[in-house]
């Protein structure tokens, strides 16, 4: 299985962080995230934890979905 | 599968997550063309996400895979901005002109969406070109009875909506409802899609995936399992549905989920059908489901998206 999105389905971007409120990533990070190798992928997913820590939100957590 | 699937640089997915169905974008020289839109609610984050990608360049067209809200829910935003076409499936035109919310399953499973409308139809066997590749339309009827695929023979490329994910398909509606035979549609879906020669899969839901075969294995034993146990595709419908409400709302108050759940027809029509049990008792079995699943917890009253 490959690196899993941080995606947990806010999806909206933060005027004052330029980060999307759910997942912390840059608009271009959601863009790019299917083009992306595994480790640019690994490397976002650190990169959005530095910055959820810098928040002072906690882990991210994945949740499973299956609706649609 | 380890590397990233390889597309060509004119194809580029955006991979959303539940609520929103994966976006595709396609570049034909300075021109774009758009398949599916997400749902309404994170229209400002696709409209960003087209911005950016686009950088300058215009989207010219929308073209839909299936008239659900996490697919066209950004049509009318998208449009407004970009003043694009939008184009869907010809099944589904009378209930978008009308804008018939129990068709397009809005009122039906309680989800929201903005009208739009739309300025021309696909039909099966129609094709068209985007991305500089010959997209065809294809029939996959199951999920929605008037979904269609698109299908690219010669990089073998299929964009499946919600016919065939990576693991399952989508919700069969039609059986959950009592309205039509999703699941021998289903079925002949995956009959036909099985005999194309496909490299990538572009899935309405999660990454794409170069696993074909044993995508559809795991397709045909799930289809299987509810062909042999009713009970067990309504049970997993509800979970699904549920699921996408309390991703849209975040929190439901669990005094008020037995009503949500007698009142929405589709919980209302599954459960009548296929389970039989009290709203109470419906309610506490899913509230442990959800928790279960980690997809949920509870806050005080209220039962919480994780
Ligand atoms: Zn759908």
């Amino acid at each position: 299985m490959s690196v899993p999105s941080p995606c947990i389905n806010i999806c909206r971007m933060s005027a004052e962080t330029g980060l999307c409120e759910g997942c912390q990533r840059t608009i271009d990070e959601i863009a790019r995230w299917s083009r992306s190798t595994d480790a640019e992928k690994r490397a976002i997913l650190d990169i959005v934890a530095q910055r959820r820590e810098q928040l002072g939100l906690g882990a991210a957590t994945v949740t499973a979905g299956a609706a649609s | 599968m380890s590397a990233a699937l390889r597309f060509p640089p004119e194809l580029q997915v955006f991979e959303r997550g539940w609520l929103s169905a994966n976006n595709i974008l396609l570049f034909d020289g300075d021109e774009a063309t758009l398949i599916d839109s997400g749902y309404v609610s994170h229209a400002p984050q696709t409209l960003a996400l087209l911005r950016t990608s686009l950088d300058g360049r215009r989207l010219a067209r929308l073209i839909n895979t299936h008239s659900h809200s996490d697919h066209i829910g950004g049509n009318a935003a998208v449009q407004r901005e970009f003043g694009c076409t939008i184009e869907v499936p010809a099944g589904i035109a009378d209930a978008v002109a009308n804008w018939d919310e129990a068709a397009l399953l809005l009122s039906t499973a309680a989800q929201s969406g903005e009208r739009f409308a739309a300025d021309g139809t696909l039909a099966a066997g129609d094709a068209f070109v985007a991305g500089g590749l010959r997209w065809q339309a294809i029939a996959v009827p199951g999920h929605d009875m008037d979904a269609l695929a698109y299908y690219n023979a010669e990089r073998r490329l299929l964009i499946s909506g919600d016919a065939l994910w990576r693991d399952g398909f989508g919700i069969l509606f039609a059986d959950v409802l009592g309205t039509g035979d999703g699941l021998g549609a289903a079925r002949r879906t995956l009959e036909a899609i099985g005999r194309l020669a496909v490299d990538a899969v572009i899935p309405g839901h999660g990454a794409p995936f170069a696993d074909f075969d044993d995508a559809l294995e795991r397709a045909f034993a799930r289809l299987r399992a509810f062909e042999d146990d009713g009970a067990r595709m309504a049970r997993n419908a509800i979970r699904a549905c549920i699921t996408f409400h309390l991703l849209d709302a975040r929190r439901i108050v669990l005094d008020e989920l037995p009503r949500h759940l007698a009142e929405t027809p589709l919980y209302r029509e599954a459960n009548a059908r296929f389970l039989g049990l009290a709203p109470d008792a419906l309610a506490v079995w899913l509230v442990g489901e959800l928790e279960r699943a980690g997809v949920a917890h509870r806050e005080g009253r209220e039962l919480v998206a994780a």
